[in-house]
């Protein structure tokens, strides 16, 4: 598989990270682990890009991280979807929805 | 997203940095954690898992460096780790830091220097009401340029004129003020009614002058500065309607003018910045004297050029209404912008100033940029290996103009401190007969302009040497460790800036040398009378209580008290004194020849004694007696220039007409001096003549000849005055040296800060060419070590040395030259006497660049010299 071209990893990362959140609070390796099950491997997200898109969605209030108990009893810092961060996501969807449409309507007309 | 909220985050990210850290720190641990585990719960060894998780999740300090740009704030974060990291590197650096500092805050010093005062006396606008619309109103009549207007112009202008109102006048005066039994003497100013609403100087206290009710009753009313009122009446507001005496006249307090006024009037109206008095002034109708300094406001709409034209026609008018007043037919009557008035004496030497202070700067930066490049190369392995780190192209540039815009803030503090110390200097300076010196400060336009100025030259000397070093391949330095030679394209552009260096200190330099030849000339001109040791004392008179026949016998009176003053040697009058600011001009000819039009002569009146006293040299004929007086003999004694050129077949025993307006004089001429100079040392053309006290009675100023000082001999001259009885005191006691130094007081001044930026120029180029000289043999010394080696001799090391000094001082001289030739054609009208391509100049300066090349060449040839061949090809 081609490398993905940084934009499209910042630009794609985001909403995913967003929409596995707004199941539930999660952690780091369990975000990462969660994306690439339901892309079925198709996103394999390495620390190298996963923990500045955290800090970055942190900083921008859309998700608030804080530490807590992991079922292994280890000290862990779980990110939760914030009330700015749900609203996000929304607009998030809509976009892409957008950029979908009109991305088939390019590509696909005759 | 709200934006408090991000400023509180940014805020938290700034002042909690460490916590931050430790977060992502153990938030990163435990990611490497869990990473390991799975690995060990899938079979693998604990110290692989954990060396492939690491491994993994791809470099843990890059990983952290990544998320910290995520961070708020992060841009100031790093902002100020390159200021503390520039710090650090600065420190390490003394000398360099020093040089840098003391170049650059030279350079900033004085264009700060330069700028405000240039801003102050050329570019402020004047703090009157829409000030581009006052102008000055010239008047050339009988032959005289800016001869002065004539009080019945001044009306028929005020009634005619559709394009200018307010027209006014003003003329300095001196005033006498007696209050609770204290004389004092005090510029003053007569002012037409108009004159101070025009420059909107409202009174704080009382009312406006009016000289309609305010001469008739004979109690004139006059209006204090604020200064006097808080001084003298201890801001007293009863002082509305109090009488004082002011010149042996009783006169009233009208008002006392804003504090914040300041009079800036042409120099040909001879009031001071620091008028303490108004004399409400009339206007008559009469055109039979002039001399009067008139100002006007252009009205609402209407440009100079259309007020210049309607005056034009007016003029016209004038000399066809009144032909005897204009015999020659001919008046010209012009406007321009005040402040194009107060200035245009001044701007020629401000723009010669402003230009070396310019070359002073740029070489500044040239020797700034050369410093940075020599500094750069030995700089080089650092930044390699900063690079080979990572770092890339524009984060090293940004690093070296945080460094740079460092040592410019720093060098534009010491600049500030250095222009705010020069401004000070010329504040104690004395004549420098520039145009609204008294509000010469650092303000806030200087301050801006000092700060765009550091952030310039941070660019103008930083960006060359940031790029070069940024740009360098990343491996070379590092890869260099013996052979470190500088590479031949940097030693050329050092080269050539040293080149550039002594070229621009040559323009300013010989600017200076012919300057300086410009006042030794000045000072050594032929003044037609010798000034040394000869004090003067005003002698103020109220000539209109005393009849013709009563003056002399009041000056006699006075001049034999003095007489009898001990250290006193001699003593005589004469008004006015040589380049006072003040003149009598007047149209001379031959009296059996009214048709031709006379030429213009500067008149002075003089008691016997005079001429002998200040050294005048009688050529033919005889001095004025007190018989002449007696007699009332229409006498006068010219000078050699106006006797040949009116009389070139001899002049003495001939019939002269002085005219003025109306009245024409005929006196005959009774002694021939040498030439006498009165309006300006520079001014050789205009001739000149005495006249006895009864055919001009001005009041007279006493010239006395002594040994002893102004100061020592003040309080017993103004006794004797003060015993005479003229009921007024002797003032302005001073040496008459102070005249002459007073009048070339601007070409003082412009040789002074010309030489001062001058020596910058040559300083600032020496250390330039021996500091690049130094760093290039400093780079060769592995090469010295092997001519050495080889059998080359110390004389011809120190010869290649010294020869490269010569040459880059040779090469820099033939262009400098060149720009040197190009500056001194366009000062031209600021010299005396001296050619713009000065043999004895250009000889000096070639002289001086050569023996300055010569010790800036000979440390390092000297090093050079010693370089032992062993060590120099063993050293790294």
């Amino acid at each position: 598989m081609p490398q993905p071209s940084a934009e499209l990893v910042k630009g794609t990362l985001d909403p995913l990270i967003l929409r596995t959140l707004d199941l539930g609070a999660m952690h780091g390796s369990a975000i990462a682990d969660r994306i690439a099950q339901v892309t079925k491997g198709t996103f394999q997200v390495k620390a190298g890009s996963l923990f500045p898109a955290l800090h970055r969605l942190e900083q921008a209030g859309w998700i608030s991280g804080e530490w807590q108990q992991s079922a292994e009893a280890r000290r862990v810092r779980s990110y939760r979807l914030t009330a700015d961060g749900r609203r996000q996501l929304a607009t998030e969807k809509t976009n892409w929805k957008r950029v979908v449409q009109a991305m088939g309507q390019v590509l696909e007309s005759t | 997203m709200r934006l408090a909220a991000q400023i509180k985050r940014l805020f938290r990210n700034l002042l909690r940095r460490d916590q931050l850290e430790s977060v992502l720190d153990e938030e990163l641990n435990g990611y490497i954690d869990e990473m390991a585990a799975r690995k060990v719960r899938a079979g693998m060894a604990p110290a692989e898992a954990r060396r492939q998780a690491r491994s993994e999740a791809g470099g843990l300090e890059q990983v952290k460096e990544e998320v910290r740009e995520a961070w708020l704030g992060n841009a100031i974060e790093t902002a100020i780790r390159d200021v503390r990291y520039a710090c650090r590197t600065l420190r390490r650096a003394p000398g360099f830091t020093a040089v840098v500092l003391f170049t650059l805050a030279l350079g900033i010093g004085g264009t700060v220097t330069m700028f405000s005062v240039m801003n102050a006396a050329l570019w402020r606008p004047l703090p009157y009401p829409s000030p581009g619309r006052i102008v000055f109103v010239q008047v050339d009549a009988h032959g005289v340029a800016d001869a002065g207007a004539a009080p019945g112009e001044v009306l028929d202008l005020q009634g005619r004129s559709a394009l200018l109102e307010h027209v006014s006048i003003v003329g300095g005066a001196d005033a006498n003020l007696e209050y609770n039994g204290e004389a004092e003497h005090l510029a003053a100013a007569s002012v037409s009614d108009d004159l101070l609403p025009l420059l909107g100087a409202g009174t704080a206290l009382g009312r406006p002058l009016n000289s309609r009710t305010d001469i008739p009753n004979m109690v004139r009313n006059i209006l204090i500065s604020d200064a006097l009122w808080r001084r003298r009446f201890a801001a007293d507001r009863g002082v509305l309607g109090r009488e004082v005496r002011v010149n042996n006249l009783p006169m009233q307090i009208a008002g006392v003018l804003r504090p914040d006024f300041r009079p800036y009037l042409p120099a040909s109206s001879d009031a001071t910045e620091h008028v303490d008095i108004w004399f409400p002034s009339g206007i008559e109708n009469t055109r039979q004297y002039r001399g009067f300094c008139a100002i006007a406001r252009l009205k609402l709409g209407a440009t100079v050029a259309q007020a210049n034209a309607e005056l034009a026609s007016l003029a016209a008018d004038f000399v066809r209404e009144h032909p005897d007043t204009y015999r020659d037919g001919k008046l010209r009557i012009t406007a321009r912008s005040l402040q194009g008035e107060l200035t245009r004496q001044a701007r020629p030497a401000l723009f010669l100033l402003a230009g070396a202070v310019g070359f002073v700067l740029l070489i500044a930066c040239v020797n700034v940029a050369n410093l940075m490049l020599a500094r750069g190369a030995a700089r080089q392995r650092e930044l390699a290996i900063r690079r080979a780190m990572g770092a890339g192209t524009v984060r090293l540039v940004r690093q070296m103009l945080t460094e740079n815009l460092l040592l410019a803030l720093g060098a534009g503090g010491i600049g500030l401190l250095l222009a705010s110390l020069s401004l000070a200097a010329i504040g104690e300076f004395g004549s420098t007969h520039l145009p609204m010196q008294s509000r010469i400060a650092i303000d806030g336009p200087v301050e801006l302009f000092a700060v765009a100025l550091t952030v310039g030259v941070t660019l103008l000397f930083g960006l060359l040497p940031a790029f070069r070093l940024a740009s360098g391949r990343a491996s070379d330095p590092l890869r260099a460790g013996r052979s470190e030679t500088a590479a031949p394209s940097a030693r050329l552009l050092q080269r050539g800036l040293v080149v550039a260096e002594v070229a621009l200190s040559i323009v300013p330099l010989v600017c200076c040398g012919l300057m300086l030849r410009t006042f030794v000339n000045l000072v050594e001109a032929p003044l037609g009378f010798n000034p040394a040791g000869v004090l003067t004392a005003k002698l103020p008179l109220n000539l209109a209580r005393y009849t013709d026949d009563q003056r002399w016998p009041v000056y006699r009176d006075v001049l034999e008290r003095l007489r009898t003053v001990p250290g006193v040697d001699a003593v005589s009058a004469a008004s006015p004194l040589p380049f006072a600011s003040w003149q009598v001009m007047r149209r001379v000819g031959r009296a059996e020849q009214p048709e031709i039009p006379g030429i213009v002569a500067t008149q002075q009146t003089a008691l016997q004694g005079y001429l002998p006293l200040v050294g005048t040299q009688l050529r033919q004929g005889r001095d004025f007696t007190t018989e002449d007086i007696a007699a009332k003999r229409p006498v006068v004694i010219v000078d050699d220039r106006l006797a040949r050129r009116l009389w070139p077949e001899g002049a003495l025993g001939k019939r002269l007409a002085i005219e003025s307006g109306k009245t024409r004089q005929e006196l005959e001429i009774v002694g021939i001096t040498a030439p006498v100079r009165v309006t300006s040392v520079r001014d050789e053309a205009v001739p000149h003549y005495f006249v006895p006290l009864h055919v001009y009675a001005i009041e007279m100023t006493a010239v006395i000849k002594t040994r002893e000082s102004a100061a020592s001999l003040a309080p017993a001259i103004r006794q004797a005055v003060n015993a005479a009885n003229t009921g007024r005191a002797a003032f302005d006691i001073r040496p008459m040296d102070a005249y002459v130094a007073d009048s070339i007081g601007d070409t003082r001044f412009l040789l002074v800060v010309l030489a001062a930026f001058a020596a910058s120029c040559v300083l600032l180029a020496s250390v330039g060419l021996y500091g690049t000289l130094a760093y290039l043999i400093s780079r060769r010394t592995r090469e010295f070590g092997i001519r050495l080696a080889l059998g080359s001799g110390i004389p011809a090391i120190v010869a290649m040395v010294v020869g490269e000094g010569a040459l880059l001082t040779a090469s820099g001289a033939a262009i400098g030259l060149a720009g040197a030739m190009a500056a001194a054609r366009a000062i031209r009208q600021l010299l005396y006497n001296v050619a713009p391509f000065d043999g004895l100049t250009l000889a000096a300066v070639a002289a001086l660049l050569a023996l300055v090349s010569l010790a800036a060449a000979a440390v390092p040839a000297w090093r050079a010299a010693r370089i032992d061949p062993n060590t120099s090809l063993r050293c790294d």
